[in-house]
């Protein structure tokens, strides 16, 4: 491992530390492991976009190119965070609470796992070549290329490709988002060619991110520590979603995340009123569909929900009753035609949907694959007891989550989140993919980090209500203990 | 009797049975195996590769030319449904290999049935038969093991080391074989695979599933426990929460454990190699090797504008592109399906690998497939490889 591809790490991951941090309020809890955890995985994406941008005619020399602009933006970042640490006021350290032994012996169990899992994890990645099937016969495909030809070239249909006279390549996956493409190029030539384990380190990086980001976020919204800390065990306990380190390539990990931190971002602006979250939880979603074609889904999902939330409540279910009856009027004409601005037209028959970015969908019940399903979740070893300790806990917490329209909303996102893949792999053909579980389980686990979140927000110490209290002015500036 | 110690008895009873039950266990069986049929591993002759005698085991030294090996004995007819569990032994057994259980059925003398078997390791590992392939049935005259390199994850050149067939046993069904049962196919070493992404174990695994027995069995107890102990509803749930917060850790361990094996084997094909050396060692060895020459061939940069490939294996062109790259290939069913060939431009080239259904027609000097033609010259064909210039297009 060179110089340069340390060097490059660095500029990959500081813009998104120190815009997040620019941009957290001060004294929050948790605000340094948030911080951390989504600006590696935001810095990552934005050393996508300035690749994309400063390295399109020399990606041989791609790094060099960007790192002068992400270096740019960390600056930049730093100089606000400072600025706002200077002019907000301080904050008073809070009593530390006092943990009982055995939950700090828990704790130190848990992140020993961890620890563990994160070497495993890591050594597995930096040694193999890329290796599961659509990590280089769709995600790999264009940034090899890129590499390898030392420029940009356009990825066209196959019709176009045979017909055109310039430069340009096809493929099964020519139309898949370029993001974490561009993010491979970046990191190929800073690693001095394309060698595989390299290019595929930030898989292992997103990992940590996801969990850093969700511990400190969980934290911001009142969570006590050692229930954080073993909720992101949890979290980085699943198998499924350790094999999509191990095995790096897959788009379905970033989406889960993104959407594990627009949720959360969510929340923090719905129960804290942070524009700044807001903010945040916007540019998650909108970076969404650029990573993954379904990312457009759970971006429409996520902005209609902050939408919503955002409505004065005599308005919400009016405005929710009206949208329903325009899709349910829609879908009754016949052979509508609804163009959504990112999507392009999604047309629907009696028993046909032709969703641009799925594909044509023909309703009809699967009961074979609603048994994937269930098998998917509660007997396969994806998700160990997440799906059957799930329902016990959501009854036992149903007052919590009644009392509270933040969960209460966060609750029903999920649930519509939910119905949709149910609609897609029960009632349509891409029945298949449960039946054969090639894309369920994926599907799925890109909703789970923001389920775990559920989880632990019900679990949530109702006596430490999580407001805009926590941060206490004083005259002496102290660092956050977590 | 004091409740509780009801309740400890209750569930001691309860969790025999889940595991037995999880097991597949007939609950009519007997404590131990009423018949068995003991093989010694030197009663059994190599039919591929090479083997001696080693004592009373049998040690596998070579393999054969296409990379596999395999040993067998005949049997005389016994009925399957007598010897449902098989318990088999080896030493040294490499964790770059795959192993096989291949057997012969009376009514179907010239078939041979196979099912995977799990990892064996150096310990002795038992599985059941009817439950890992519905062909255990009828009478078997014929069982043996076969050996080959991990599929898919494996480069064959390093997959073989020497190791030893030490016994088998064929055993009808006890409850004493339980533990060892429950041992391979919840614990056992799952290799890596290309469905690894999609599903953690197989989806083929008819083994009962661990978190799913564990969850009914928790179930079980909690609500036992809770009748027999007179539980407040207080009590019921730290209970709950405590019994899915270890059942969580056991999982985890056995995933960590599993997680830990997969990357020794990772480790033992790639650790200290530089990255030209990794590269080298892919599972597809053969499409790699194919994608070298085809690149060899085609190094003439008056040959690099476009390249179709076509295989009969989708994953075989799939690869083959990719190792191709950055030459500017596509597959060739896709371009037939975009535009007729004659509109497509003359300086496209054909790669045919481990294809059947394109093939080229002397007689016409095209290649064909169901009924679609494309004018082509031969410029390379060497085994399962061929390339092809396009001949006759328009522009």
């Amino acid at each position: 491992m060179s110089a340069a591809y340390l060097l490059a790490w660095l500029a990959a991951i500081l813009p998104g530390i120190a815009v997040v941090l620019a941009i957290s309020a001060r004294g929050v809890r948790g605000r340094a492991a948030a911080s951390t955890g989504q600006g590696i995985v935001l810095g990552l994406l934005a050393t996508s976009a300035a690749t994309s941008i400063a390295a399109r005619s020399d990606t041989g020399h791609a790094w060099q190119h960007a790192a002068g602009w992400l270096m740019a933006l960390a600056l930049a970042g730093a100089a606000i965070a400072v600025y706002r640490q200077r002019a907000a006021p301080a904050v008073t350290a809070r009593p530390r609470q006092k943990v009982e032994y055995w939950k700090m012996a828990i704790v130190a169990l848990a992140l020993a796992s961890l620890v563990w899992r994160a070497w495993l994890l890591g050594s597995e990645v930096s040694m193999r070549p890329t290796y599961p099937w659509d990590a280089w016969d769709a995600w790999a495909v264009k940034s090899k290329t890129w590499f390898l030809i030392g420029h940009y070239a356009a990825f066209v249909a196959p019709v176009e490709w045979l017909r055109a006279t310039a430069e340009v390549f096809s493929g099964p996956a020519w139309a898949y988002p370029s993001t974490l493409g561009w993010m491979q190029v970046f990191f190929a030539s800073a690693a001095g060619g394309w060698i595989e384990p390299l290019v595929n380190l930030p898989w292992f990086a997103l990992w940590i991110g996801l969990l850093l980001g969700h511990y400190g976020q969980w934290r911001a919204l009142g969570v006590a520590w050692p229930r954080a800390a073993i909720f992101a065990y949890a979290l980085g306990s699943l198998p499924l979603l350790d094999s999509h380190v191990a095995l790096a390539g897959y788009a379905d990990l970033w989406i889960a995340t993104l959407f594990g931190f627009a949720v959360l971002a969510w929340l923090r602006w719905q129960e804290r009123r942070e524009r700044d979250q807001l903010l945040l939880a916007l540019i998650c979603a909108a970076v969404l569909p650029a990573v993954k074609l379904e990312g457009m889904i759970w971006c429409i999902s996520l902005v209609a929900a902050i939408g919503f939330s955002a409505l004065p409540v005599r308005w919400r279910w009016r405005a929710a009753g009206v949208t329903l009856a325009l899709a349910v009027l829609l879908v009754m004409i016949g052979q509508s035609q609804v163009m959504f601005a990112a999507i392009g037209w999604v047309r629907s028959g009696s028993r046909v949907i032709d969703i641009p970015v799925i594909g044509r969908l023909a309703i009809t019940w699967h009961g074979d694959a609603a048994i994937g399903v269930a098998r998917g979740l509660f007997t396969q070893s994806n998700w160990h007891l997440l799906w059957w300790l799930l329902p016990p806990l959501l009854v036992w917490r149903w007052p919590v989550l009644r009392q509270s329209e933040a969960l209460r909303l966060f609750g029903l996102l999920l649930l519509a989140c939910f119905a949709l893949l149910l609609f897609l792999f029960v009632l349509t053909d891409a029945a298949e993919w449960a039946e054969s579980y090639t894309a369920v389980n994926r599907l799925v686990m890109q909703l789970v980090p923001a389920v775990i979140s559920l989880a632990v927000l019900l679990l949530r110490d109702s006596s430490r209500p999580a407001r805009s209290g926590d941060t206490v002015p004083a005259s002496v500036p102290q660092s956050d203990p977590a | 009797m004091s409740r509780r110690a009801l309740a400890v008895i209750a569930l001691i009873l309860l969790w025999a049975l889940v595991l037995g039950v999880a097991a597949g266990i007939p609950l009519s069986a007997p404590l131990f195996a009423q018949r068995q049929l003991d093989l010694n591993g030197q009663d059994f002759r190599p039919v591929m590769g090479a083997g001696v005698e080693d004592g009373s085991a049998l040690g596998i030294g070579a393999i054969a030319a296409d990379g596999n090996a395999m040993q067998s004995i005949p049997l005389e007819r016994i009925r399957a449904a007598d010897f449902s569990l098989l318990t088999f032994r080896f030493e040294d057994f490499p964790r770059t290999l795959e192993l096989l259980l291949v057997f012969r059925r009376a009514d179907t003398p010239d078939d041979v049935q196979t099912v995977a078997l799990p990892w064996p390791g150096d310990g002795v590992v038992t599985v059941d038969l009817p439950a890992a392939t519905p062909a255990w049935n009828g009478e078997i005259t014929e069982i043996g093991f076969a050996e080959y390199a991990t599929a898919q994850l494996v480069p064959p050149s390093i997959a073989f080391r020497p190791f030893r067939l030490v016994s088998a046993r064929l055993a009808s069904p006890s409850w004493n074989a339980a533990p060892r049962l429950l041992r391979a196919a919840w614990f056992g070493y799952r290799p890596w695979s290309l469905a690894s992404i999609n599903v953690v174990g197989s989806s083929a695994d008819r083994n009962t599933s661990m978190p799913a027995a564990l969850a009914v069995g928790l179930v079980l107890s909690l609500l036992l426990s809770a009748l027999l102990l007179r539980w407040t509803r207080q009590q019921l749930l730290r209970h709950v929460l405590l019994a899915g917060g270890l059942a969580w850790v056991v999982l985890d361990l056995r995933w960590l454990d599993d997680l830990s094996a997969k990357h020794r084997l990772t480790a033992s094909i790639y650790a200290d190699k530089p990255w030209g050396e990794q590269a080298r060692l892919q599972p597809d060895e053969d499409v790699a090797g194919f994608a070298a020459l085809a690149r060899q061939q085609l190094a003439d940069p008056a040959l690099q504008r476009r390249v179709l490939v076509a295989s009969d294996s989708t994953y075989t062109m799939l690869r083959l592109i990719y190792l191709l790259l950055p030459l500017n290939a596509a597959p060739l069913e896709s371009a037939v399906a975009a535009l007729p060939a004659r509109d497509w431009p003359a300086d496209t080239v054909i790669v045919l690998c481990a294809s059947k259904r394109w093939r080229f027609d002397d007689a016409s000097s095209s290649l064909v497939s169901e009924g679609r033609t494309i004018a082509a010259t031969p410029l390379f064909a060497g085994g399962n490889l061929s390339i092809y210039r396009l001949r006759g297009a328009a522009r």
